[in-house]
């Protein structure tokens, strides 16, 4: 199955510390990543992904984004 | 002070992986299994629903589909594996620093002084499968108890996602009505050899009179006896995943069985290949050379021999190891699986005693070499540089570092 994956612009802090700032789904839409929460280890079932989790809102949805160990971004719809 | 003791065990966790990750197949029966065509071709891990058709580990991959017709099988990636495992301990280590890893799915954690800290046993072992499954989306089983043996008992007796906890009051009503193949170390023929003399359970074994019990196993018999009584005081040890080397081996179940000396020749060049680099990545150098060999109808032997010197040279370990084979094998039956490994370890670099017997300066050749011959394969692969013996069979010559990542590890350290 093809997961949810997503392009990401995103900002490094000087600690190292990541927060996603855009996204880009299907190659053309961008949305811009609102409200970012602090980031949590959590695994998504519904999609089959385990990583670093934001909770935030795209474009008007709560939506969840996994940054997993292999440095790819999902997004998870709630 | 009573110690408190967990066990976690990661349920099915190769096919828990899998399915965490692939949704689509979670509601099927799913297996991890090797390669067929390289005759790796076994079950490894099953998930609950394929157990459920008498799945079981171990068994050929097309004796499972003949239960099973629609089983998904997919091949490890031990990767991703170990990457789980790590994160599982990450979250053991909130809850303390004792963890000790028994394989890459089981670990005992030591948790007696942050019961202070946290609550009990049971509320940190809850805790634990929480964690799991929110972060990971797996689950464990976890035991509660005061020593490592009915800790693991325990995460045995209930399976998936549960705690089970066996105190000093009840260990005599949980744990001896099991039968006494479930304890650990009583493998086939331990159990055989009880059951002969009418040991059915743990219980039984427990209440058996120890000079007995020795005279029947050995020293074997005390172990036993004291892990079936409750009284095993070894402590959890601190180990990473990567505890200390005592020995490198590597071992292969060959694609086609092996029918002649030739043939074993080529494979035990393959892996001395492998163990001597590996022995050189770490640098270390063995002393004794250790065999061992599988025939097709699955009977083991391994056998030993001391080298002159310690080395981390291919073609002394291959040549030893080849030696014992003459000396050992009578070709009754052909060869399933064969593997060598170096023990008696020592640092590359240490002083050695120089033999007035053997051409060091060759020696020493010999090794810069293979050094050079490791940097080439680093940078081109494997195969860029191969003996000319091992060209004789293609199907044969494998790498066997690549394909093999996780060790089997022993309770006794």
């Amino acid at each position: 199955m093809d997961k949810p994956a997503v392009e990401v612009i995103a900002y490094y802090n000087l600690d190292g510390e990541i927060t996603p700032l855009r996204i880009r789904i299907d190659n053309d839409k961008v949305y811009s990543v609102d409200k970012p929460g602090k980031p949590v280890k959590g695994a998504s079932l519904k999609i089959g992904v385990q990583g670093v989790r934001y909770s935030c809102v795209v474009d008007g949805k709560k939506a969840y984004l996994y940054l997993n160990h292999e440095n790819k971004w999902f997004i998870e719809l709630i | 002070m009573e110690r408190v003791i967990l066990h976690s065990d990661l349920n099915s966790f190769y096919a828990s992986v899998e399915c965490m990750r692939n949704p689509e197949i979670r509601d099927k029966p799913v297996a991890v299994g090797g390669s067929v065509e390289q005759r790796h071709g076994i079950i490894l891990t099953k998930n609950l629903i394929a157990k459920g058709y008498g799945i079981k580990t171990g068994e050929a991959i097309w004796q499972a589909r003949q239960k099973c017709p629609d089983l998904v099988v997919l091949p490890p990636d031990y990767k991703t594996y170990l990457y789980f495992s790590g994160e599982a301990r990450r979250i053991y280590s909130y809850y303390t620093d004792f963890i000790e890893s028994f394989g890459i799915d089981e670990c005992w954690l030591d948790v007696t002084e942050s019961c202070k800290l946290f609550g009990d046993g049971k509320y940190i072992a809850d805790e634990i499968r929480r964690r799991l499954k929110e972060e990971l989306g797996i689950t464990a089983s976890i035991g509660v108890s005061y020593n490592k043996i009915f800790a693991k008992l325990g995460s045995d007796m209930k399976k998936p996602d549960a705690t089970t906890v066996i105190t000093r009051d009840d260990f005599k009503r949980k744990v001896w009505p099991l039968p006494v193949s479930e304890l650990l170390y009583v493998g086939r023929s331990t159990a055989k050899k009880l059951i002969n003399i009418g040991i059915y359970t743990i219980g039984d074994l427990a209440n058996l009179n120890l000079s007995f019990l020795k005279k029947l196993l050995g020293k074997w018999g005390e172990t036993l006896w004291i892990f079936a009584n409750g009284l095993d005081t070894v402590p959890v040890m601190k180990t990473d995943q990567q505890s200390a080397i005592k020995g490198i081996g590597n071992s292969m179940t060959t694609p086609r069985d092996l029918v002649n000396d030739e043939d074993v020749k080529l494979l035990l060049y393959v892996l001395s290949e492998s163990v001597s680099e590996r022995l050189r990545k770490y640098n270390f150098k063995g002393r004794t050379v250790q065999l061992y060999i599988r025939d097709n109808e699955l009977n083991s032997i391994e056998r030993q021999a001391k080298l002159n010197f310690s080395s981390c040279v291919t073609k002394d370990i291959a040549d030893k190891a080849f030696e014992i084979f003459l000396d050992n094998w009578k070709w009754e039956r052909p060869i399933r699986s064969i593997g060598v490994r170096m023990t008696d370890l020592v640092t590359a670099d240490t002083c050695v005693q120089l033999s007035l017997f053997y051409d060091e300066k060759r020696k020493l050749k010999e090794e810069q070499l293979e050094y050079s011959i490791d940097e080439i394969r680093r940078r081109f692969g494997h195969y860029s540089v191969q003996r000319a013996l091992v060209l004789k069979d293609k199907a044969l010559n494998a790498n066997p570092i690549e394909e093999n990542v996780i060790f089997p590890v022993s309770y006794f350290k």
